[in-house]
C-alpha cells in the first residue's frame, strides 16, 4: 500500500517538476513567499490577458427569476387565448414534444387567458400586463427576447442549463467562467456576488453549485451573502480574535500552505491560499458593502417599501446596485417563488410586486449614475409557462404548467439597443416563429458584450477543453448596439 | 496483381466517361462510340435511350472522376518534391566530395516520373469539373505535362545514355528547364487554387514596385464614404462587399458555379443556375438566399471557413435587390429605413469607431509594471488594440497630482479612464489635457467644478463623460459645446440648470444628456390602448 502511495507522490513530483521550476525553486521560491505578489500573479491573473474585442460592458448583474415566470401573464400578450379560452390548445401546434408529468395525463389541454390586463408603454410600445407598471416606465431602456428556449423541462438541470450550459450538475457557472476569464477589478470583494430571496410564491429550491465553480479553480465560485449580521458565514473572527492576531495566522498558515504546495504540486492550495487572503479583506469590505444605511430616504423609496428589509429582493437590487459601483464582475440575484402551477392569480401578483418596482428602480438607478452604460442587465427565469392551464380551469382560478418552447426575458444596458423587441411567438405564445435564442445564444451573447468570445474561452478538464456553450451557441447580432 | 487490374480497369472507365460527359456539342461520334462500347459489353440499355440520357445531361464529370481528380492537390506535391530533390541531387553531386550521391539521381527522377503522371491524371479529372479560368488552366496543364516527359527523358538518358556527350548536354538541358518549368507551373496551380494574385497580395510595398507590380495591396478593406447621400449604391456600398467576401471565388480565373461577380453586368448575368437577382424581390434572389442558408448547409456562400458577410452587409444586399438592384442610382434616391440607415452610417467616417480609425504605439511594459504596483489598474481594452483602460485598485483610494503625474507616459494609450469617488481634484485633473485619447471619462462623486471641464473640452475624442454627484454648473458645460464626438453626458446631481442644459441640447441636439431620472423620460404610455 505504501508503495502504491509512494508512486503516486512520484508521478506528482514528476509532474509537478517543470511547473515548479519554473516558478524557481529553493530560494526563488523563499523570494516570492516574501513577496506574495510575485506567486499568486500566476492563479490570480485573469486566464485572458485581455478581452478579445472590445468589450461594451464590464460588469453583468443577472437577476434570475427562479421557478419559471408566466410569460403569458406579463410580457407575452396574446388576444388569441381571450378568444379561445377554455378550447384546446389546437394539435398542430401543439406537436409532438413531451409535456411534464404534470400535465402529460390531463385530459385536455384547455387554453387559459390571463387575468391581467395589457397596456403598451414607452416609445416602443412594449406590450406589458397591469402587474408591471414600473417594468413599463422603463420599457424604452429595456430590449425584450420574446424567444427564449431551453432544453429543460424541470426546475434543477433548467436552472443548471441557464447556468453553466449543461443541465447536468459539475459545471461552472457563468459568473466563475466571467472570473476565471476577466479577473477582478476590485480584489477587496469575490468577483462572482451572488445574493438570494424568496417570495410567497410555489418555490423550487436553489443549490450552490448553481453558482459553482465547477472544474475551475475555487476561487472563482460565485460567493453567497446573507441577510442579517453575518452577510458571509464565518467571515468574522470568534471572539478573542483580533485582526492583528488574524493576519499573523494567515501568514503562518500559508507558509505551511506553500511548503505543501511545493511538496505535493497541488494547485489547488494555491486557489485556498487566494480565499484566505480574499476572506480576510472581506472582513473589511463586506460590511462596507452591505451596509445601506448611507443610502438616503428616497433611494428606498425608489426601490419600493420591501427594500428597507434586508434579505428582500428590493433590498438585494440596492446591494446590487452598490457592488456594480464597487465594479463586481458578476453580481447574480435569485428571486425565488414563480413556479405557478395553480394559484397564479393569487401569487403571481406577489411576485410581480416583489420585483416589479425594484428591478425597474435598479434599471433607472444605473442610468442615472452613468453606470448603465456598461453594465448589462439580465432579467428572467429558468423557462416559461405553458399557455393552456393546469388542473382545472375556473372562472377565478388558474395555474401554467412548465414551458420551455418559448419564454420572455429581457436586458438592458451595456451594448445592448435600448427599447426593442426582438423574437416573435405563434398566437398561443407556444412555439417561436421569428428569430429563436437558444439558451446557448443567450450565454455566448453575454460573454459577447463582456468582450469575450465564447468559443475562445476555455479550460482543460478530463483530457478536453470546456467551455460554457459547449459546441454550441450563437450571438444574438440583432440585439447589440 | 488482380488488384493493380483493377486499379487500372477503374482509371480506364473514368477516363472514357468523362470523355463522354465533357461538354461536346459538335462531338456526337463519341456518344454513339460510348453507346456501341456499353451495348459490347452486354449492356441492356437500349441504345436510343441511353443516347438521349447522356445528351440531356451534358455538363459535369462523373463523381468518380471528381473523386480521383480531388487527389490532385495531394499527388501534385509529390513530383515537385521528387523533382526537385533530383535537380538538387544532381547538381550537389559535382561536388567531389557528395560525388556518390548521383547514385540516387535517376532513383529520384524515376518517382517524380511516375507521380508526375499521376498528378497529370488526376489534375485532368480535376480540371473536368469547371470552374477554372481557361488560359491559365491551359497554361498548367501543358507545363505538367512537359515537366513530367522532361523527367522521364531525362531518366532514360542518365540510366542509359548518360556517355553520349551530345546526349549528356540534352540531360543537362532538360533538367535545367524541368526544375524552372517546375517551379512556374507550382505557381500556376497555386493560382488556380488561390486567386491569381495570391502570391503578392501581401508583398512588401518596395519589393512590389521593384517588379512592377500594380495590384491594389488594399484588396481587404472597404474605403470609407466621404458623403453618403451621393455615394453611388452600387459602386460605392454593394461592390465593395463583393469585392471582399465574393470576387475571389467568382472571378475571371476560378469562375466557380460559372458565376462572375467582377461587374454589375456579371451580377446581373448570373451562373449556371440561372440569374442571382430577382429585381425587388430578394426573398427570391439566389443571392440572397445563399446567404442566409444555416452556416452548415453546403449551399451557404461564402462557403464554410471563407470570410463571411456581416449582418449588416447581407441586411445591405438585400436592400439593394429589394430597391431593384440599380446600377447607377445614389443613396439618396432610394428609401432608406432604420437598420439600413444605421448600416449604411457605419460606411461612413462618421459610424466609425474610434478605435478603428486611430492607432497608438504600445505601451511600455516597464512603466505599466510600475504603475500597478503603484496601485493603479491598467489593462489593455482587447486584443489586436494599444488601447487602456486605467482606474484605481482599492489599494490606491484616491488620486494625487503625482499620481496624476505616473499616468503620463501612457496618455496617449489611455482611452477609458475611471477616477471615480478618487477625491480627484481640478488641480489634479488639469494633467487630463495629456490624454486626448481619451473616449470615456468617469469623474463621478469628486470634488470637481468648472475648471476640470476647461481641460475636459480639449478631449475631442471624449464620447462618455460622467460627472455626476460633483460642482459642474453651467459655466463648465457651456465649454462642451462644440464636442460633437460626445454622445452620452451624465450630470445627475450637480449646480447644472435646466437652461443650462437647453443650451447644450440647442447645440448638440444629438447629445444625450442625463440629469438623473425622470418618469416616462422618453415617451408616454399609451394609454388604454387596447384591453382585453
Amino acid at each position: 500500500m505504501s508503495n502504491e502511495i509512494d508512486k503516486l507522490s512520484d508521478r506528482i513530483n514528476r509532474r509537478h517538476f517543470l511547473s515548479r521550476t519554473s516558478l524557481g525553486l529553493g530560494a526563488a521560491g523563499l523570494a516570492s513567499l516574501l513577496n506574495p505578489k510575485m506567486l499568486f500573479g500566476n492563479s490570480n491573473d485573469p486566464a485572458l490577458e485581455s478581452p478579445h474585442i472590445i468589450p461594451k460592458a464590464k460588469r453583468v448583474i443577472y437577476l434570475f427569476q427562479s421557478g419559471g415566470p408566466s410569460q403569458n401573464d406579463m410580457f407575452d400578450y396574446k388576444p388569441k387565448l381571450e378568444e379561445m379560452h377554455g378550447q384546446d390548445l389546437p394539435a398542430s401546434v401543439l406537436g409532438t414534444q413531451r409535456l411534464t408529468g404534470m400535465t402529460a395525463n390531463q385530459n385536455s389541454l384547455p387554453l387559459a387567458r390571463s387575468h391581467y390586463k395589457f397596456k403598451r408603454h414607452g416609445k416602443s410600445g412594449v406590450w406589458l400586463s397591469e402587474l408591471l407598471p414600473h417594468t413599463g416606465d422603463v420599457a424604452d431602456e429595456l430590449c425584450f427576447i420574446k424567444s427564449v428556449h431551453t432544453e429543460e423541462i424541470n426546475h434543477d438541470p433548467a436552472v443548471t442549463f441557464l447556468q453553466t450550459g449543461n443541465p447536468q450538475a459539475g459545471n461552472p457557472s457563468i459568473g466563475s467562467w466571467i472570473s476565471y476569464g476577466l479577473g477582478s477589478e476590485n480584489e477587496n470583494l469575490p468577483a462572482f456576488s451572488v445574493l438570494l430571496s424568496r417570495g410567497q410564491g410555489e418555490s423550487q429550491p436553489l443549490s450552490t453549485r448553481m453558482w459553482g465553480n465547477g472544474f475551475l479553480p475555487s476561487q472563482h465560485q460565485g460567493v453567497q451573502y446573507r441577510s442579517g449580521s453575518d452577510p458571509v458565514l464565518y467571515l468574522n473572527n470568534p471572539g478573542g480574535v483580533n485582526k492583528m492576531n488574524r493576519r499573523q495566522m494567515l501568514d503562518q498558515v500559508k507558509e505551511l500552505n506553500l511548503l505543501h504546495m511545493f511538496e505535493s504540486g497541488n494547485t489547488e492550495i494555491n486557489s485556498e491560499i487566494a480565499k484566505h487572503e480574499m476572506a480576510y479583506r472581506m472582513q473589511t469590505s463586506v460590511p462596507e458593502t452591505m451596509d445601506v444605511s448611507d443610502e438616503p430616504d428616497w433611494v428606498f423609496d425608489m426601490y419600493g417599501e420591501d427594500s428597507r428589509t434586508p434579505g428582500t429582493y428590493a433590498h438585494n437590487c440596492i446591494l446590487a446596485r452598490r457592488m456594480a459601483e464597487q465594479d463586481v464582475r458578476f453580481i447574480q440575484l435569485y428571486h425565488m417563488g414563480w413556479d405557478q402551477h395553480g394559484n397564479l392569480p393569487l401569487h403571481l401578483p406577489l411576485q410581480c410586486k416583489d420585483v416589479d418596482q425594484s428591478s425597474a428602480a435598479l434599471v433607472k438607478d444605473l442610468k442615472q449614475r452613468g453606470l448603465l452604460d456598461d453594465t448589462l442587465v439580465v432579467w428572467g427565469g429558468e423557462f416559461g409557462r405553458t399557455a393552456y392551464g393546469q388542473g382545472q380551469l375556473t372562472a377565478k382560478d388558474y395555474g401554467r404548467d412548465h414551458h420551455p418552447r418559448a419564454f420572455t426575458m429581457w436586458l438592458a444596458g451595456g451594448g445592448v439597443k435600448s427599447g426593442i423587441t426582438i423574437g416573435k411567438t405563434d398566437d398561443f405564445g407556444y412555439n417561436i416563429e421569428e428569430d429563436p435564442v437558444h439558451v446557448h445564444d443567450l450565454q455566448a451573447t453575454i460573454l459577447h458584450l463582456l468582450g469575450i468570445d465564447h468559443e475562445r474561452l476555455t479550460y482543460r478538464h478530463q483530457g478536453r477543453r470546456f467551455r460554457l456553450t459547449d459546441v454550441h451557441g450563437k450571438v444574438v447580432d440583432k440585439i447589440l448596439v | 496483381m488482380p488488384r493493380y487490374l483493377l486499379l487500372i480497369f477503374i482509371l480506364l472507365h473514368v477516363y472514357t466517361s468523362t470523355n463522354a460527359m465533357a461538354p461536346l456539342s459538335d462531338d456526337s461520334d463519341l456518344y454513339t462510340e460510348l453507346a456501341l462500347l456499353q451495348e459490347g459489353t452486354g449492356d441492356v440499355m437500349p441504345q436510343s435511350e441511353s443516347d438521349q440520357e447522356i445528351i440531356s445531361e451534358p455538363e459535369g464529370p462523373s463523381d468518380l472522376a471528381l473523386f480521383f481528380g480531388r487527389f490532385h492537390p495531394i499527388l501534385v506535391h509529390l513530383p515537385i518534391g521528387f523533382l526537385l530533390f533530383a535537380f538538387l541531387l544532381e547538381g550537389v553531386s559535382r561536388i567531389k566530395k557528395y560525388e556518390q550521391l548521383n547514385f540516387a539521381v535517376p532513383f529520384a527522377l524515376l518517382l517524380g516520373g511516375i507521380s508526375g503522371i499521376a498528378a497529370s491524371i488526376t489534375g485532368y479529372l480535376l480540371s473536368s469539373g469547371g470552374g477554372y479560368g481557361e488560359d491559365l488552366l491551359d497554361m498548367h496543364k501543358w507545363m505538367g505535362i512537359t515537366v513530367t516527359v522532361l523527367s522521364l527523358l531525362a531518366f532514360v538518358i542518365r540510366i542509359k545514355f548518360f556517355e553520349n556527350f551530345v546526349l549528356k548536354k540534352v540531360y543537362e538541358m532538360a533538367m535545367i528547364f524541368m526544375a524552372g518549368i517546375l517551379l512556374v507551373t507550382g505557381h500556376y496551380g497555386g493560382s488556380l487554387t488561390h486567386g491569381s494574385d495570391y502570391l503578392y497580395r501581401y508583398m512588401p510595398e518596395p519589393v512590389r514596385t521593384a517588379m512592377g507590380l500594380h495590384i491594389q495591396k488594399e484588396e481587404d478593406t472597404i474605403e470609407l464614404i466621404q458623403d453618403l447621400d451621393s455615394a453611388l449604391v452600387y459602386q460605392d456600398v454593394i461592390e465593395p462587399i463583393l469585392r471582399t467576401r465574393c470576387q475571389s471565388c467568382h472571378n475571371q480565373d476560378r469562375k466557380e458555379g460559372e458565376l462572375l461577380m467582377a461587374s454589375f453586368d456579371e451580377v446581373m448575368a448570373g451562373g449556371e443556375s440561372g440569374p442571382i437577382i430577382v429585381t425587388h424581390q430578394a426573398e427570391e434572389s439566389e443571392l440572397y438566399k445563399r446567404l442566409i442558408l444555416p452556416a452548415r448547409d453546403e449551399n451557404r456562400m461564402p462557403p464554410r471557413g471563407r470570410r463571411q458577410l456581416t449582418s449588416d452587409q447581407i441586411n445591405l444586399i438585400a436592400w439593394w435587390i429589394d430597391q431593384g438592384a440599380p446600377s447607377l442610382s445614389r443613396v439618396s434616391e432610394l428609401e432608406v429605413s432604420g437598420n439600413i440607415s444605421g448600416a449604411l452610417d457605419k460606411l461612413t467616417k462618421k459610424g466609425q469607431s474610434f478605435f478603428a480609425t486611430t492607432q497608438v504605439s504600445k505601451a511600455d511594459a516597464l512603466v505599466l509594471e510600475n504603475l500597478t504596483e503603484h496601485g493603479f489598474n491598467i489593462s489593455p481594452i482587447a486584443e489586436n488594440t494599444n488601447f487602456l483602460n486605467a482606474g484605481l485598485s482599492q489599494s490606491m483610494n484616491s488620486i494625487s497630482s503625482e499620481d496624476m503625474d505616473l499616468l503620463i507616459p501612457l496618455s496617449k494609450q489611455i482611452t477609458w479612464l475611471d477616477l471615480s469617488r478618487s477625491g480627484a481634484t481640478d488641480s489634479t485633473l488639469t494633467r487630463l489635457s495629456h490624454f486626448n485619447n481619451l473616449t470615456r471619462l468617469n469623474l463621478a462623486g469628486t470634488p470637481i467644478g468648472d475648471r476640470t471641464i476647461e481641460t475636459i473640452s480639449m478631449l475631442k475624442n471624449l464620447e462618455y463623460l460622467n460627472v455626476y454627484n460633483t460642482d459642474i454648473g453651467d459655466g463648465g458645460i457651456k465649454q462642451l459645446k462644440t464636442h460633437v464626438n460626445m454622445k452620452s453626458l451624465y450630470l445627475w446631481q450637480t449646480k447644472v440648470s435646466s437652461e443650462g442644459i437647453d443650451d447644450l441640447k440647442a447645440n448638440l441636439p444629438e447629445l444625450y444628456i442625463n440629469i438623473g431620472w425622470k418618469s416616462m423620460e422618453k415617451g408616454d404610455s399609451v394609454e388604454a390602448d387596447m384591453l382585453r
